[in-house]
């Protein structure tokens, strides 16, 4: 195990590293880079701009600048922030709550409801609450988040004046009731599609273990019908699920880019979206590294899990 | 014979296709059970034999999908007639069952232990300790060595012959009346298959359970049975005590079965050819006329087999046969 342990933390720093590679390089390659906004500043001349670019160290080889980032990102300097000279970390830190408590309600939320929707549609397979859930994930996931987010607002904020339309509290109020008042609608949003994932994931790995001869095994024992479920065919059922949960551990952390910017949501989705818009890079990186470390994290956390509730499976 | 423990008369199973076409695949099937006897049931994968012992447990899936007509008396009960709840009490309690497979019929997730022990705790409300202790008694008493340690396996940790053992400590955890066998040597190497047929034979002697049996092996129904009944197309199609039948079958379908088993005779200057039946067990959905066997058959007489339902008719006390030739077949032998 701490062999296993240990291997999979070697690989996932060798990954770590290319993806900053490609990350660093790509960023630079792209049209712009971050002396875009201070050459529409009126007045602005070349000479002022190489001052500007000397200063930021833009000027030096490239290689050079991908070297002094990285030893700095190993020691915890992770760099400042071009718009408003904030440290990087300290900028992930404040987005992180924002993003942390959507997505970790929605998430908590989709996985419950989207449980019991797979089984009850498996265990009635071809039912019409069976259909109505097919249906139901087949919209879920065919709708945009933009579009189903805009029409929440119009909705449950313009039309129907229930919901506020954005941002995470009232400024002067920041009560528990008025955070819960503004998690509503993009919860929704957020919500409906990973029920949707989530369902028919369930919904498949339910059928497919209720067909193995153990579950008959279990009904030949006399076991009430609750038993052989939730004991017998979820306890199998769950197993597949945990990849699937794997996966999904990044975005909680990393948020939701789409959702957050409909409703102006402080999270980390809306701050890497307006880092890259403002090409500043530094925040750009961060928010990068920081996703690519959970997605890493969440893909090791699922394996240990999977060999926790499995017992056929050993981490060597 | 001794008074019947499980009887059943009648019996029918017809499943509805997703068209809406029904299929019936267990026809008019009669037998009965007493203690401490072994039925085998026989016949070719397709003849309705596992069906028959999925429908006496009520394992089969629920109406619409599928129907069950006639009676299962079990001590004069008629199961069929029971409620949900009433027949909990009795799958795994009164009867229980081994299956085929092994290696997929126990739950990976859990400790052999456990499988066993809340069978127990379910029907006899025991308390966890005391069902565990019972569990390794099981595992001790179907001849696992070293059983504390064994009860705390998973099933993968164990080979095939094991798991199909600690099956039988889970069919035997309550002392049943019944136990249905459905191909529980099919699976596992021949030198396995003999002790497992070995351990159920002595478990039965020490508790007196009946067995019923379903193989289509009949080197093992010549090992374990009282008696045989075999199927075909849902139906029997004979049936008698061991010897008679293996001596003079008289339905050319047995003779066929019986033909195709290897016999292991290194001595004999010529060996007797193994012979096959031809063809393959009729589509449910669409029975042949007159005799269902008739189209396989090397006995069929035209204008006869395959216009008339052969009956079941006693040939000899206790011996019965579905043919419409059977006399010329009993003279012949």
């Amino acid at each position: 195990m701490m062999r296993y342990l240990g291997s999979r933390l070697l690989q996932s720093i060798l990954l770590l590293w290319i993806v900053s590679l490609i990350g660093f390089f790509v960023l630079y390659l792209a049209p712009g880079g971050p002396l875009a906004q201070f050459a529409l500043t009126p007045g602005m001349t070349q000479e002022q701009l190489a001052r500007i670019a000397h200063q930021m160290g833009l000027d030096r080889p490239l290689p050079v600048q991908y070297w002094e980032w990285l030893s700095r990102l190993l020691i915890g300097d992770w760099g400042q922030s071009y718009r408003d000279s904030q440290p990087v970390l300290a900028i992930i830190g404040s987005h992180l709550f924002a993003t942390l408590l959507l997505m970790g309600a929605s998430t908590l939320l989709a996985m419950i409801i989207g449980t019991w929707i797979g089984v009850l549609g498996a265990i009635r397979r071809y039912s019409i609450f069976d259909y109505l859930a097919t249906i139901g994930a087949m919209i879920g996931l065919s709708i945009p988040t933009f579009w189903f987010g805009l029409i929440a607002i119009y909705l449950f904020s313009v039309k129907l004046p229930w919901f506020p339309a954005g941002n995470m509290y009232t400024v002067g109020d920041a009560s528990f009731l008025d955070y819960a008042h503004h998690l509503v609608l993009p919860c929704l949003v957020l919500t409906l599609v990973t029920v949707a994932i989530w369902s028919r994931y369930m919904r498949s790995a339910m059928l497919d273990v209720q067909g193995q001869d153990f579950i008959r095994t279990a009904r030949a024992k006399g076991l009430p019908e609750h038993v052989v479920l939730r004991k017998h065919a979820m306890r199998n059922a769950i197993l597949p699920m945990i990849t699937v949960a794997g996966l999904q551990i990044p975005t909680i952390l990393s948020g939701a880019l789409v959702a957050e910017t409909v409703f102006t949501w402080p999270g980390m989705g809306r701050l890497f979206l307006d880092s890259l818009n403002y090409r500043d890079y530094p925040v750009v990186m961060g928010v990068l590294m920081f996703s690519a470390v959970f997605v890493l994290l969440g893909n090791l956390l699922a394996d240990v899990l999977y060999a926790v509730a499995d017992p056929r499976i050993r981490l060597t | 014979m001794t008074q019947p423990i499980l009887s059943v008369r009648g019996l029918n199973v017809r499943f509805r296709g997703r068209g809406g076409g029904e299929v019936h695949v267990v026809r008019d099937v009669d037998f009965e059970l007493a203690a401490g006897q072994t039925l085998a049931l026989v016949g070719e994968s397709g003849s309705g034999k596992s069906v028959t012992s999925l429908a006496l447990m009520r394992l089969l899936p629920g109406e619409p999908r599928c129907r069950i007509g006639g009676r299962v008396l079990l001590e004069g009960r008629d199961l069929l007639y029971l409620t949900e709840a009433g027949m909990r009490g009795v799958r795994g309690n009164e009867i229980a069952m081994i299956f085929q497979e092994p290696m997929t019929s126990l739950n990976p997730v859990h400790r052999v232990g456990e499988q066993i022990a809340e069978s127990v705790r379910f029907h006899k409300g025991l308390g966890r300790r005391d069902a565990l202790d019972r569990a390794v008694e099981l595992l001790e008493l179907v001849g696992i060595p070293d059983p504390l340690r064994r009860a705390q396996a998973f099933p993968h940790e164990m080979s095939g012959g094991m798991r199909q053992r600690v099956m039988i400590a889970i069919a035997l955890a309550c002392d049943p009346k019944v136990l249905i066998a459905d191909e529980p040597t099919t699976a596992l190497d021949v030198t396995i298959q003999a002790q497992v047929l070995e351990l159920l034979r002595d478990l039965q002697a020490r508790t007196g359970m009946a067995m019923l049996f379903i193989t289509h092996n009949l080197g093992v129904v010549a090992e374990i049975a009282d008696r045989v009944m075999v199927m075909y197309a849902g139906r029997i199609v004979e049936q008698a005590a061991v010897d008679p039948l293996f001596a003079k079958p008289l339905m050319p379908y047995t003779r066929g079965l019986l033909g195709a088993v290897p016999r292991l005779d290194i001595f004999a200057k010529e060996k007797p050819p193994l012979t096959s039946i031809p063809g393959a067990v009729p589509d449910p959905a669409h029975p042949p006329k007159g005799c269902a066997f008739n189209p396989r058959c090397t006995h069929r007489q035209g204008g006869l087999c395959d216009q008339r339902t052969p009956p079941l008719e006693a040939a000899q006390p206790g011996h019965d046969v579905r043919c419409l030739r059977w006399r010329e077949a009993m003279e012949a032998a």
